[in-house]
Order: C-alpha cells, then structure tokens, then sequence
C-alpha cells in the first residue's frame, strides 16, 4: 500500500487536496444563510408595515370575505319576505325555517369563521399602524380598520350572541396561555360598548366621500361610518336573546339591562344619522329616464352603474370576478333556465303574502319581487325562443338581484354583483326610529325621513301613523317594504322585538291566503299573463311582465276554455285578447296571453295546457327554482282541502322549527372538526341546543 | 456425530413456524448425504447508509429484498414488486389505475397527519418517489432499514424509516447481455352487484319519485311523459311498467366500461461489460400499459448507464447517470367508478340504449333530478382527457481515494432535474360545457414544474483490526442537499372550438393562472463507530447533526445519536464446541436504541405568511391587496422526534437451511408536527405545532426455509409477518381527541379520532340497528301512528316503518342522539406475505400470497351507492330487498301497518325505505357500512421454464426462461366491495381502511420471456 501511495503521491496530493477545497467551499456555504431558504412569493408583517402604501392595501384585503355565503343564503331567507325553497331535509330549508340542530349541523359555519379571519386581519392592521408615525393617513386607516372589525363583531353578535372578543392579533399572543386559542364567549353588551366607541373615532378620523377622492363607496366614507355606526347602536340597544353565560338556563328576548346606556345608544345612532343627513352629502335615488327611483337605484347597482347610486349607497361590499367574495348571485334571482345565464337554480322565493302587502302604487313591488321566471319554449337550445314566463303564487322569485341586469360574469365561478350593505334609505328609517323613541313618539324630522322613503317609493300618500308604538310597527313594516333581500330584515325584526308576531303573523296569512279568506278573500284566481320574448342579453331593462287578474266569472269561464287542438289557439287569442281589451290594456293582434290558474301548481294540466297554446313545446315543468313548491298546488282547495305542507305541517311547514326565546339566535354547529363547539372545547353552547 | 441424532433433537423441537413447512424432516434426510455440513453462513453484504455491512456483523434491524426475488416475476414498477416482500413494510396502492399512487409505511410510520412515506436512498443519494422511478430490472438490492441505530444516521429524515436501493453494476468477466419481454392482459378481477333487471329497476325509480314527490319526472323518462294527474295514472302505473319493462333490455355499464382488457407490454434490455479495472452498465427499459378504461395508459422509457473504475491502485471513481420519461393519460387514479355504477340502466321512453350510452345525458336527468350527479362515464371519459409527462435526469458520480493505509476518503455528488407537464381538456361533450356553456364552456389546464437539486457527500472511513480480535470501522462525513421547485399553472375557458385542444390557446380565455417557488436546505455532520470483539460482540454508535431550513432560526438544528449492540452467542467457543452448534448454525441478540427526526412538512411554516391577491375595489379588478395566510406560522416549530427501541433475534438452523429473524420494536414519536386545526375565532385554520405523542410497538417474523432440496427438485417458502399497534399518548394540552372526517355527504363519510390511549385508525359514527317495522307502531284511529313504548327514538322528528334505526346511546337507552361512538377499527392484527418457490429440472413455479388480518374497511363506495337520487342506479340488495312504502295496487304511498306488513314479507331483514327522511340519513357514517377487510391474496403465481442449456449453446444463448405469470389470482375475504385492501384517504396513518370507490386492481395474465446472451 504505502508503496503505491508514494507511485502516485502527485495525483494523490492534488486529488486529496482539490477534494479537500470542494468540503471547505461546501461547509462554507453551509453558514446559517445556507438554512434560510426566503419565501418567493410571500412577505411577513414587519414588511407590509414598513410604509402606507403597502399597509393600505393590507387594509384594503380586509374587505375581502366580509359577507360569507350564508348570510344571505341561510340567513336571506325567514325574514317573512324570502323563504328558502331547497330540499325540505336541506340544511338551508331548516334554518331558513328556523330548526336549527348543532349535530346534523342545521346552522351556520362559515359566518364564525369568516369574521374572525377579518377580525384578526383588522387586529393585525390597528397593531402595526398604531406603532408607525402618527399622520391623518394613518389614522384614517386605522379607523376603517376598526370599522371593519365592528362589523365583524356585529354579525356574529346578531347571529350568536355572545362570542369571543379578540382584539389583538394572535402573534402577540401567549400561545400557552387557554384564551390565546380556546377564548370563551364575552359578554355582548362590552363588545358592542368597545365598538361603538371605534366608530366613532373612527367617524372623526376618516375621510368623507368626497374628500377621500375614492370613486365608489365600496370603501368605508365618513358617511359609511357614521351609518354604520347608527345601526350597531341600534342593534346594542336593542332587543336580543339573552341568557346567563355561566350557566344554561333558557334565554330572553330582551334589552340589555342598563337603560341609561340603552337610551344613550339610541341618543349615538340619533347622531350618527343627523350628521349624514344634515352633511348633505346624501340622497336617495329619485326617478330617471322612464325608471323609478327604486328600480333605477337597482338597475344601476346590477349594471355596476356606482356613480349613479353613490348619493344612496353608503357601503357595499366589492366583487367582480374572482378572489372576492361569495357567490351572492346565485341564490336569489327569478330563475334561469339554459340560454345566455346558463341554468341557475333559484333556492328562494318570495312569500305571495308579502308580494301581494304592497299597495299598487307602490314601484318597489315589481322590482323586489318577479312573477316571471326565465325558461324556454322547446328544447332550450340554441336559437330556441326563451320567455319571461309568467308563475303562479308559489313561485313569485326575488327581483332586486337579476342576472338579466347584471353586467356578463368572465367564468362560472366569477362575481358580478356588489353586495349591498347600507343605503341612505336605511339611515332615513333609523332616524325616524331614534326620533320616535328619543321623545316617545314621531317628530316632525321623523315623520319626513318616513315620508323621504315613502314617497320616492310612489307611496307618498299612506297615512302617517302617530303615537310611539304605531309609528315603530309602521317602520317595522316600511323596512320589510324597503330592504327585502339585503340580509338585514330577520335580525332587525329581532332588534325591534316584533320577530314572534311577524312569524305568526306570516304563518296566519298564508294559511289565509290558501283559502282566500280574510283579507286575501278578493284576491284573483286566475291572472291573464302577457307572452313576452327574453331577450337572452346582459343589461336587459325588463322589469316586470304585464298582467290581469281575472276575477269576472263570465271571463273565467272564456279562459278556463283552453284548446287542446292547435287549431282553436287562434280563436282562444282572440277572446283573451278581447278581454284584455275589456280591462283597458292596450293590446295588439301579434300579441299572446295565457291564462294562469295562481293557487293550482305551476305544472298543473290547466296552467301546461294554457302555455301550450302559446307555443311552448317541450317540457313545461321545470323552472330555474329549488323544486319543492311551484310544481305542487299552493291553494288550500286546488290541494284536495289542505294546506300544501311547505305551509303548514309539524315537520316542515312555514317556520317550523321556530320557537319564542329559543331560535332568535343560532347554535354553534358541534358535528365535526372545523366547527365552533369540536374545536375549542371553551365554548358554551346557545341554550336548548 | 451424525445428523441422524441432529433429527431426532428436532423431532422433540417445535417451532410453530415448522407447521408451514411439514416437510422439512424428510427433506433433511436427503442432505444427509452430504459429507460436510457448513457452519459458516454465506455472508450476504446488506448495504446500509454510507456503507455496507456484513449480513452477520448488523447490530440494527434491516430487512433486504435481493434482485432474485424481485426478477422472477414481472412487475410494471418496483413498488409492486416489493408488496409483501419485507416485514414491517405495507405497501398499499391507491388504485388499480395505471400510474396509481401508493402509501409506503414502515412500522406504521412515525407520525399522524404529516406523510410517513419513508426515505429513499438510492446509491447514495435521496431520491423521491424512488420506487416508482427504479426500473426494478436494475435494483440489485433493496435494504429496509427500520431499527434505531440504522435509521439515525440519517437523522432529521429518518423516522418514517428508509429504503436503501443499489442498482446494478458492470461485473468483471464475461460480458453478459439480458433481454426481458413480457405482455399483461388485465381484466376486471370483480364487478359488483348493482341492480340489472329493467322492471326491478323502473318500479324502484317509481317508489323513490312517488315518496319525493316527482311522479311527473319520474313520468317524463319511464312512461312517455304522461301526465301524473291522468286518469289511471297511480293504479295502473304497476302495470304499465310490468307490460312496458317485464323482459326490457338494459346497459350493463361495468361490462362496457371495463369489460374488456388492458395490455401491457414491456421490453427491458440491459448489458453488464467490464475487465479487472473497469465495469460499465446500460439498461434501457420500456413499459406501456393501457388501463381498462379508455384514455387511461401510461408509458415509460428509461435509461441508465453507469461506469465504475479504478483508476489507480487506491483510487476509484464512479460514474452513473439515468434518464427517465414517464407518461400518463387519465391521471392516475380514477374517481368515476361511482358514475359507473350509478348510470341508469335503462332509458325508458325517453332514450334507447344506445342513447343511452352514446349521449351525454347528465343535463337531461340532471334537469329533473337535481341530485343526480353522475354523468356519462363513457362520453366523459373521451370528452374529458388529462396527460402527465414527467421527465427526470440524474447524474451522480463519486472519488474514493485510500490514504494514510487505513483510510478512506470519499466525495460525491449529485445532480437532479424534473420536469413535469401536465394538460387536461374538457371538449364539447364535457358536462362541464354542458352544464355551463356560456361561462366555462370548453376548457383546459395546463401546468409546468420543475424541479432541481443536488446533494454533495463527503466522508473519511477509518478500517483497522487491533491484534487478532479487535475490528474497528469509523466514519465521519459531511453533506448538503438543496432542491429547488418551480412550477407555473393556468386554467383557460372558453375555448370557442375546440379542434387544436390545448396545442392553441389562442382564443381561449385565462380564468385562472399562478406561479410557486420553493426551496429547502438541509445540511449534516455525522459520524459511526462500529467494533467488532472477535464477531462476538458488536457495538455501533452513530451520531448525525442536522440543519434545516424548514424550521425558524431557533430551531433549525437537530442532534440524532443512536447506540446498538448484538452477540453472537453462537460464536461463543462453548457453543461452537458444543453439539448444538450443528442444529443452531447461528445465533445473535440484538439491542439497539436511537433518536431520530422528521421534518417532512412544508417551508416556511414557522411565519405568518403575507401574500397579494386581487380584489376589485373601486370597480376596478386586478386591484392588488394584502392578505394573511390561513396557517398561523409557529416560531417554535421543531423536529419531529423518534425515540425508538428495537430487540432482534436471527437465528439459522440445519445447515442454515431455516434462518428465522424476529424484532420487537417500541417507536415512541414526541413533538409530533401536526397541522393542528385552530378554532376558527383565531382567524387561522391551521398552525403547524409539536403536539403530543404516540407510540407504534410491534414484533415481526421473517422466516426463510428450504424445504426441500434435492438435485432436481428445490423447495423454498419465504414467510414474512408484521404486527403493529399504535397509541396516542397525549394530544395538546386539554384535549383528548382529535377528529379527522373524511369523505362528503353522498361520497361517504366517516369520522377518523385519534383519541388519547387509542390506536390510530379507529372509525366513529352511529350504530346501524336494522329499521323502524310494522311492529314499532301503533296505528291510531284517524291513521297517524304512534312510536311504542321502549322503542328507541330517532334524533329529530316522528319516524315511520323503513326508516333507518340508530342504536340508542342516550343515558336512558331510549333515544339516539347522534353521540358518535367507535364503530371499526382499521388497523389489522397482522400483515404479511407468503411466498414458495419450487423448481424442478427447467421448470420453476412461484405462488406469493399476501394477508391482512383484523383490520376493518370502511366501505365507503357502497355508502355513495346507498338510494339517494333518482334515476341512479343501486346495488340489488338495496333495488331488490328496500323496505315498500307505495303500495303497488293503488300506486301511492300507504301509511296502514297491515297493508305495510302486507307488502313487506320478512320485514326485519330489510333494507331501508326510499323516503326522504332516509336519503338524508344514510348521509351518516354508519357501522351499517363497516366490513371486516380481513383477506388472503394469491397475488401473485409464475409459473417457468428454463430451456436446457445444451439446447441453447447453438444459438448463443445462455440462459433462456419463458414464464406465465397472473397477478392478483384470487382473494378470500369476506368484504363485499371490490377489493379489501384499501390505502389511507388521503395518505396519512390517520384515516386508513377507507375505500373510496377507486379503480379497482385488475387481474392479469402475463405472458414473459428472460433471455441472457
């Protein structure tokens, strides 16, 4: 051996030494740089942080996620407006009805934990902005920061009520310490206490629209704040289902106990909307070439029109295209049915009762609610003819929110619509409520921000009621008119403690309604629909479709005579159109009606026949709907002397599962990982769940 | 001493072992003609991390799969054929689709929620996915290195275990040229039962649209549309569909889709050539596989070409280079069998069969149903195509240079690339165009990665022998690895024709596009000592210090130290001079205990993680804004740690002829990483923490014997057995659970706990208690019925006969309340596999068996298939045996209890109700649905035939061997679904024994030919 190494001790050395450099250079590299391996596409706080460009747009991703899903899916429907028409056993049908149940789970998830994923984004903002130099830049993001936060905390308060309250972002947390990961439910009444103040310096720290040189309230203003502001007072100072956090006694609608700060809460709200309308800055939407106030203001909003209803929307919430927030069109709409919007199932209707609460002069009827549905006449195939067809009591659809006003999404999973969240008409109706409970009855300003909101509406003429208590029902009421569809109605019936009546109410007059008795004893059986084309393009004006109720038994009797045999369908126009003439509308020989029998099933023989003899051809039976009602009779009679089971029986009709002092607020859902109750063992649940 | 007296001392021995080889007495008495019995084992070389070590001199527990036992039958990857090889090694793949993936385990693995696939070693360097790279033709042998002291020099990365793979050299000598051919006809190896007679079928769908109230849906497909408020509609509907479907054709949808055969062929050449200094070696394999189902293929092309020399006396260098070209067509696994099984089976009288089958009918049924979720598994499959082309080059090479007389110094290093492209394109008939024309439409996916990496290793070996018996062997080393990952994704839509599919995105829109970019650094320093008292007494210490960059700056270096022991009793002088040295050849006891790590989880997750993304403020899309991440970033996110303890015995018998090792292990796993689940009021969904313990223990047996061995005739059995039971020991502070649901509604769903003091794997849900019958109720006198006394209730509602019954679980025993209770438990008692070889003459025959025992199967594919949309299809025991509700005559739903009990004979063994109520609440997990997945496998039996050589000296051949080969025989289980063995849901040790409908292992019939020139 040591004979070869020294045969050969040149190369050796070299290759030994050159060997030895390669593990030098190695282990060098091998220094602690060599372990920091950088994240390419991502930064971390201290970065974001370092100037207020970046850290606006950090503020500006808090937006992102604000209204989750099931704040208009599940929690849309109930409000005695829009009802959910999904599958009875579906999950959304039973909260919509108000059986909620922790373990199937029967209740809302996503809410929880979108909020606090925005609350923790918030926390991290007011913490890193609050160490950077002090300028009315960073301030003025701090307080929209924390208005965001107080609007997190507001929904989960009006949809748990009390849960847990973080106020720092969890880095600066002691991970070993239980509250860090597990918090436990906190008391309401402080959180709100702690937000309510946020706003308002929030208030005085941000900008005004104008000022802010922003293009759309899609961000908050100084009004947006101050509206805000105004409903969170309203809500801590109102009715809620309270009980006992230690222990799990049944709850109570009730107050928060402290009637001085109830009052001053009222007294801040009464301030929050003085200042907008008294800054002038605001408006509502009034009428415009050939549209309505209210339709113009949605239209407008659909066609992504914002200069034209900044002045009335005081906040909405962005999304177009991807990465925004959620799928807010597709639950709410008349229905669609192939064609240019693709099939979109609707899975909410709107109650006949409500649609048929509007006076006639009233412009918001036909805009909130349609009779119509989009389907097709043969195949719904391209080149096939699509309708604006009209629907029975059982399938009247929610209007605000139409794809055919909507501007063209870019995929299937795309936005194209904001959501609403706070409108100039909304502070007129919150004032009216402060100034009547402030001096215990209407004032003269509450009685002209009612009058503000009725009469842009076309009902300007409806007697003002006076006296305290009436004058809340009528705002009561004017809401429900006024904000169908914007996912506020059922927490405010909770709010203003009127949620058992209207439930009961509601429940009353459908079964009347069924009947026909009662006030609905003159409603109309059967209606005469015009034919009318959809014109299969996004930005489609078409508001509503022509009709006649037909209640003279002579014109009943022509109607209910429809051919089978394609060649009396000439004749049959012709009657209908001379009764249609009969009632003072304006019709021409290319025109088509078809009867409508409005308590029977969309899909019953007479209403198919009837369509048939307007040319449809194919299949008549399935509207863009969650199937369970218009294809069953809605009538009491036309049901073989029932109520059809959707309103009333004991396991899914009308509200069922709702229960006094029980469902006002929703459970945590306790089924698997992921949900409230599996995962921090520190929650308490809602009693009686 | 004759071994006549050495029988009759084993005829008084009993090893339960023997029972699986009765004839081993008579066998020995033929070797009793030798004149000399060895004592002395031939010493296999087993290689272990930066070294190799004699067979004999291994303190640490290994188990070796040698290049024979994988040649001799054929095999599309090396991971197929070391299924069952190796105790304590599971080896389950996901599917039978080309391509599929599969979970390797060791022991169990080391952890809960993070990949427990182990290690790859490869010549020296890791190597990912390594078994399905390898061409098995050029493994020369595979070590699986599973005790402490042989893992721990591996440290950070060694606790889920480590594969070692050697491949083939050059060898000095003759040049010696192979050839391997073989061709693989699969077939469906089982169909399940699904419902296949059209009336059965048409009067199921009328009694599920009847109780869901769509009898004119029901009507638009089955009776010509007829109009549900026709005279005669109800009464008459039996009838009808008696006249209309009594002898009516049906679409058997497994025949079509996967009636027919797969072919496989593989062509392997490879060539060995080399002199005293110099060896080189070159292999080229091709394998094509085409899968059952159309669109599903894979093929493979490799090449590989290495060159050991010794350049002087003293200095070697190695060489050795690979290239690799992989590509998939349909992904890799397939998740329609559901949609196979589901399709309707008839028409009606809205399509013919051939519509049927031919059309995409998913919009129609859809329209009607909303529930319907399955479409057309056969225009799909055309319409719908994916592509995955993997290319991988490596390149090591290696300086070995002896020095200073006992020395060795060692450098190498290595280079590795990876590209990986995958396309998918969904054409016109796509339901996903179908579905949405307007928004999706046509549309496709295109994705690019790459990657790259190298390591660099370097070591200094001490070899020295003091006096006759002191034997030292010491290593220090150093080493780096780095990789790198790029890749780039884009979703397109809309494509407005589609005729250049993907090869012209021109038109289409972008809806979706990203980019990633990844790196990881891990850098040691490590050394052993191994000494060796006259092979007496053996000691190994090693110790491996390591630096990741996976962890923050606190936390990024790790120490690793492992000790072991054995003796060789039967070296001791007593015993070899003593009589029992001729029975037991070889006896050795080993200990050995080690610390090892494991940071197999992503980078960066020590931070909070910032990133941009678009949001349209100001209705402006595009507009750049900042968001966290949902992971909590955890500062002091440390090493996995494996404490692991490992006694062994190997013991050899007659002549070695029995050689018998077996291992008891404790693998307690501290600071288990685990991608805890925050709640949600965190604002995070994840944060990855050191949480808790658990513990794997177990004992396996590998058993190898000859059993017979004469001049023509060779016997040998192979037994390997593996048993493992794991327990958490703790969770994070104040828990005692954690579950882990898998599966969704209609897929089924189960609930996976670990649960402090518990194995892995448990199942939790409701127990299934038969259904609600006629003898529950009372009938009241206006007809609404009344739940008896003492029967248990059901969690919300009124229940009423048919429908699904829950044991009760409230403390009175009168309700059930949805408390989940265990309800399976997947992990099996024992696994292992079984292996003879008999030779006679030319001809050899080898039959491999593997087995699982005691594990159950969550049979989540018949769950999917359990009623719940109309218009699908259902296995016959739900279509044939479901409680009737409707009664025939009237065509409605009766709600009478003698009308009920009428129409329901043997009401007790009946399956559930249509109704709405139970369609909702199969969505449970249910023991209705756990099976014991206890099974027997006849994986695998080749039968050969080697030509006589005289025959073949003419035509230059040395070695001709032609063999039939049917993989996946036959299985004994008693599980009803397609097959028992079943992988992880998502390939964590948490959630095993889940079947989840996957495509289904065929059987196949290999024909095959082994030429060596």
């Amino acid at each position: 051996m040591k004979n070869i190494f020294n045969q050969h001790r040149f190369i050796k050395k070299a290759v030994v030494m050159s060997s030895v450099l390669l593990t030098v250079l190695v282990t060098n590299s091998c220094k602690d740089d060599f372990l920091d391996q950088p994240a390419y596409n991502n930064t971390d706080s201290d970065k974001v942080f370092e100037n207020l460009q970046t850290a606006e747009m950090f503020v500006l991703g808090c937006y992102r996620g604000l209204v989750p899903t099931e704040m208009f899916y599940q929690l849309g429907a109930g409000d005695t407006v829009n009802h959910s028409i999904e599958a009875l056993n579906n999950s959304k049908y039973n909260v919509g009805n108000y059986n909620y149940d922790a373990y199937t789970p029967f209740t809302v998830t996503g809410i929880y934990s979108a909020m606090y994923a925005v609350i923790e984004r918030t926390n991290i903002a007011v913490y890193q902005l609050s160490k950077m130099p002090e300028s009315a830049k960073r301030n003025a993001l701090i307080g929209e920061a924390k208005s965001i936060r107080a609007f997190c905390y507001y929904n989960l308060i009006r949809i748990y009520g009390d849960v847990p309250a973080v106020w720092e972002p969890l880095e600066t947390l002691d991970p070993n310490d239980q509250n860090t990961f597990y918090p436990k439910r906190a008391s309401r009444d402080e959180i709100y206490d702690r937000i309510v103040g946020d706003l308002q310096e929030a208030a005085t720290n941000i900008p005004t629209l104008a000022q802010s040189g922003f293009g759309t309230t899609e961000r908050l203003s100084k009004e947006g704040v101050n509206a805000l502001l105004a409903k969170i007072a309203l809500y801590a100072a109102g009715y809620s289902l309270r009980w006992e956090l230690n222990t799990s006694n049944p709850g109570v609608v009730s107050r928060r106990p402290d009637n001085a700060r109830v009052r001053e809460l009222y007294q801040i709200a009464d301030n929050a909307c003085s200042a907008i309308i008294t800054g002038g800055t605001k408006s509502l939407v009034q009428s415009q070439s050939g549209k309505s106030g209210f339709e113009a203001l949605w239209f407008n909003f659909d066609r992504r029109n914002f200069g034209a209803v900044n002045s009335e929307m005081l906040w909405h919430i962005a999304s177009l295209g991807q990465n925004t927030n959620s799928a807010f069109q597709v639950y709410a709409h008349p229905g669609y049915r192939n064609g240019v919007f693709g099939s979109r199932s609707s899975q909410q209707m709107i109650l006949p009762t409500y649609y048929l609460s509007f006076n006639q002069n009233d412009t918001r009827r036909d805009v909130t609610c349609t009779s119509y549905s989009v389907y097709f006449l043969n195949k719904g195939d391209a080149g096939d003819t699509f309708v604006d067809v009209g629907t029975t009591y059982s399938a009247i659809m929610p209007g605000k929110f139409r794809l055919s006003w909507s501007v063209e999404p870019q995929a299937a999973a795309d936005r194209n619509l904001n959501i609403p969240i706070l409108r100039y008409a909304d502070v007129l109706l919150m004032y009216a409520e402060t100034q009547n409970y402030l001096n215990s009855g209407p004032t003269a300003a509450a009685n002209a921000a009612l009058m503000a909101v009725r009469t842009r509406a076309g009902v300007g003429t409806l007697p003002l009621p006076s006296g305290q208590t009436d004058f809340l029902k009528a705002i009561v009421q004017e809401r429900k008119w006024e904000f169908a569809g914007e996912f506020t109605l059922r927490t405010d019936l909770i709010r203003t403690n009127s949620m058992t009546t209207e439930i009961e109410a509601t429940r009353q007059d459908m079964k009347d309604l069924t009947k026909r008795i009662g006030k609905y004893a003159n409603v109309a059986t059967y209606r005469l629909y015009k034919f009318h084309r959809n014109t299969q393009v996004y930005g489609d004006p078409f508001l509503a479709l022509p009709y006649i109720d037909i209640t003279d038994p002579t014109e009943v009797a022509t109607i209910k005579n429809v051919p089978t045999n394609s060649a009396n369908f000439a004749a049959y126009q012709t009657a209908l159109r001379a009764i249609v003439a009969a009632h003072g509308q304006p019709t021409s020989s290319d025109d088509k009606w078809y009867p409508t029998q409005m308590f029977e099933a969309y899909t019953s023989t007479f209403n198919g026949n009837a369509k048939k003899a307007v040319g449809f051809i194919d299949g008549f039976s399935n509207l863009g709907m969650g199937n369970n009602m218009y294809s069953k009779p809605f009538g009491f009679a036309e049901n073989g002397g029932a109520y059809p089971g959707w309103v009333e029986s004991a396991n899914d009709g009308l509200f069922f599962g709702f229960k006094t002092n029980k469902t006002e607020l929703l459970p945590f859902a306790a089924a698997s990982a992921g949900h409230p109750m599996i995962d921090n063992p520190n929650l308490t649940q809602l009693p009686g769940y | 001493m004759s071994l006549i007296i050495k029988h009759k001392n084993i005829k008084r021995i009993v090893f339960p072992a023997f029972l699986l080889s009765s004839s081993f007495i008579w066998a020995q008495e033929t070797v009793s003609d030798t004149t000399k019995i060895s004592t002395k084992v031939i010493d296999e070389v087993v290689v272990i991390g930066y070294g190799t070590v004699k067979k004999s001199d291994l303190t640490g527990s290994v188990s070796s799969v040698s290049a024979k036992d994988l040649a001799a039958t054929p095999a599309m990857n090396a991971l197929q054929a070391l299924q069952g090889r190796a105790a304590g090694l599971n080896i389950v793949t996901a599917s039978g689709a080309p391509g599929a993936s599969a979970n390797v385990t060791i022991r169990g693995g080391a952890s809960i929620t993070q990949g427990t696939e182990p290690l790859y070693i490869v010549d020296g360097f890791q190597l990912d996915n390594a078994l399905n790279v390898i061409n098995p033709n050029d493994i020369e042998s595979i070590d699986v290195l599973k005790g402490a002291s042989a893992i721990a020099i591996y440290g950070a990365r060694g606790s889920n275990g480590i594969i070692v793979i050697k491949t083939k050299n050059g060898k000095k000598g003759k040049t010696i040229i192979n050839y391997n051919n073989f061709t693989s006809f699969d077939t469906l190896s089982k169909k399940l039962d699904m419902l296949s007679n059209a009336e059965d079928y048409v009067k199921y769908q009328y009694e599920m649209a009847s109780l869901a109230g769509k009898m004119s849906q029901w009507s638009n497909i089955f009776d010509n549309n007829l109009a549900p408020e026709s005279p005669g509609f109800y009464t008459g509907a039996f009838g009808r569909i008696t006249d209309r479907y009594a002898n009516a054709p049906t679409l058997d949808w497994q025949e079509k889709m996967l009636g027919g055969s797969g072919v496989t062929t593989n062509h392997n050449f490879n060539f060995s050539v080399g002199n005293e200094k110099t060896q080189a070696f070159i292999s080229y394999n091709y394998n094509k596989q085409d899968g059952l189902l159309e669109n599903f293929s894979e093929t493979r092309n490799s090449l590989r070409a290495n060159v050991n020399s010794e350049l002087y006396k003293g200095i070697r260098v190695d060489f050795n280079t690979v290239f690799n070209s992989n590509s998939l067509n349909g992904g890799g696994a397939y998740s329609g069998m559901k949609k196979i099984l589901l399709q309707p089976i008839t028409g009606g009288t809205r399509f013919n069969l051939n519509q049927l089958f031919n059309s995409q009918t998913y919009g129609d049924f859809s329209a009607l149903e909303p529930s319907f979720d399955t479409e057309n598994p056969f225009v799909e499959l055309q319409a719908s195509t994916s592509n995955a082309r993997a290319r991988n080059f490596v390149a090591n090479a290696g300086l070995e240079i002896d020095f200073l007389d006992k020395f060795t110094f060692r450098t190498a290093g290595q280079y590795n690339w990876k590209n990986t492209k995958s396309l998918s394109f969904s054409d016109q008939n796509s339901r996903a165009n179908l579905t949405d024309p307007t928004t999706t439409g046509i549309n496709g996916k295109i994705g690019n990665s790459e990657s790259y990496g190298y390591q660099i290793t370097n070591t200094v070996t001490y070899n020295n022998t003091f006096g006759e018996k002191h034997k030292l062997n010491a290593l220090i080393g150093q080493e780096v690895v780095y990789s790198q990952l790029e890749s780039n994704n884009m979703t397109l839509i809309k494509f407005p024709f589609p005729n250049f599919g993907l090869d012209d995105i021109s038109t289409a829109t972008v809806s979706d596009k990203s980019t990633n970019r990844s790196s990881t650094a891990l850098t040691s320093y490590f050394g052993r000592v191994t000494y060796n008292y006259d092979d007496r007494y053996l000691l190994t210490g090693t110790i491996r210090r390591d630096g990741s960059s996976k962890f923050g700056p606190n936390k990024k270096w790790g120490t690793f130290p492992s000790v072991a022991g054995a003796w060789r009793l039967s070296q001791e002088s007593f015993w070899q001079n003593s009589k029992i040295n001729n029975v037991v050849n070889d006896l050795k006891f080993r200990v050995e205990y080690g610390v090892t790590g494991n940071n197999d989880i992503g980078n960066n997750l020590f931070l909070t993680t910032y990133s941009i993304t678009d949001y349209p403020m100001n209705n402006t899309p595009g507009t750049p804004v900042y968001v966290t991440s949902s992971n909590l970033g955890n500062p002091n996110l440390k090493w996995e740690e494996l404490k692991s303890t490992n006694i062994g015995v190997d013991l050899a018998l007659f002549n070695n002829r029995i050689k018998l090792t077996s291992e008891w292990y404790n693998n307690n796993v501290g600071d288990m990483l685990l991608e805890a689940v925050l709640p949600s009021s965190t604002g995070y969904s994840r944060q990855y923490q050191n949480i808790g313990n658990m513990r794997n223990r177990g004992i396996e047996f590998t058993l190898n014997t000859i059993n017979w061995k004469s001049e023509n005739f060779r016997w040998s059995t192979d037994l390997n057995i593996g048993h493992n039971k794991s327990k958490v020991l703790s969770l994070e502070k104040g828990r005692d659970f954690r579950p882990f649901s898998v599966g969704s509604n209609r897929a089924g769903v189960v609930t996976y706990y670990a649960r402090v003091g518990e194995q892995l794997g448990e199942m939790y849900g409701y127990v299934y208690d038969g259904i609600y019958t006629t003898n529950d109720f009372i009938q009241n006198a206006n007809g609404t019925l009344t739940l008896k006394d003492g029967v248990v209730k059901p969690a919300t509602g009124t229940p009423k006969p048919g429908d699904i019954k829950f044991a009760a679980d409230n403390e009175a025993g009168n309700q059930f309340t949805r408390k989940m209770v265990k309800i399976g438990d997947a992990t099996p008692d024992f696994i292992g596999g079984i292996s003879n070889n008999f030779s006679y003459k030319g001809f050899d025959l080898a039959v491999f068996m593997k087995f699982s025992v005691g594990g159950d199967v969550y049979n989540a594919t018949k769950h999917s298939l359990s009623p719940y949309a109309l218009f699908q299809n259902v296995p016959s025991e739900f279509g044939t045996n479901f409680y009737h509700l409707v009664d025939p005559n009237t065509g409605q739903q009766t709600n009478n209890l003698i009308r009920l009990k009428e129409l329901n004979p043997n009401e007790d063994s009946r399956l559930w109700s249509l109704s709405n109520t139970n369609t909702q609440t199969i969505t449970y997990p249910s023991s209705y649905y756990v099976e014991d997945g206890s099974y027997l496998r006849i994986a695998q039996l080749t039968l050969g035939y080697s030509l006589p050589k005289d025959f073949l000296r003419d035509i230059m051949v040395t070695n001709a061997r032609i063999y039939v080969t049917v993989n996946n025989l036959a299985t004994i289980t008693g599980y009803s679904g397609f097959d028992p063995e079943v992988s992880a849901a998502s390939g964590v040790a948490i959630t095993p024994g889940y079947d989840s409908s996957t495509f289904p292992r065929s059987r196949s019939y290999v024909l095959g030919i082994n030429l060596t020139f």
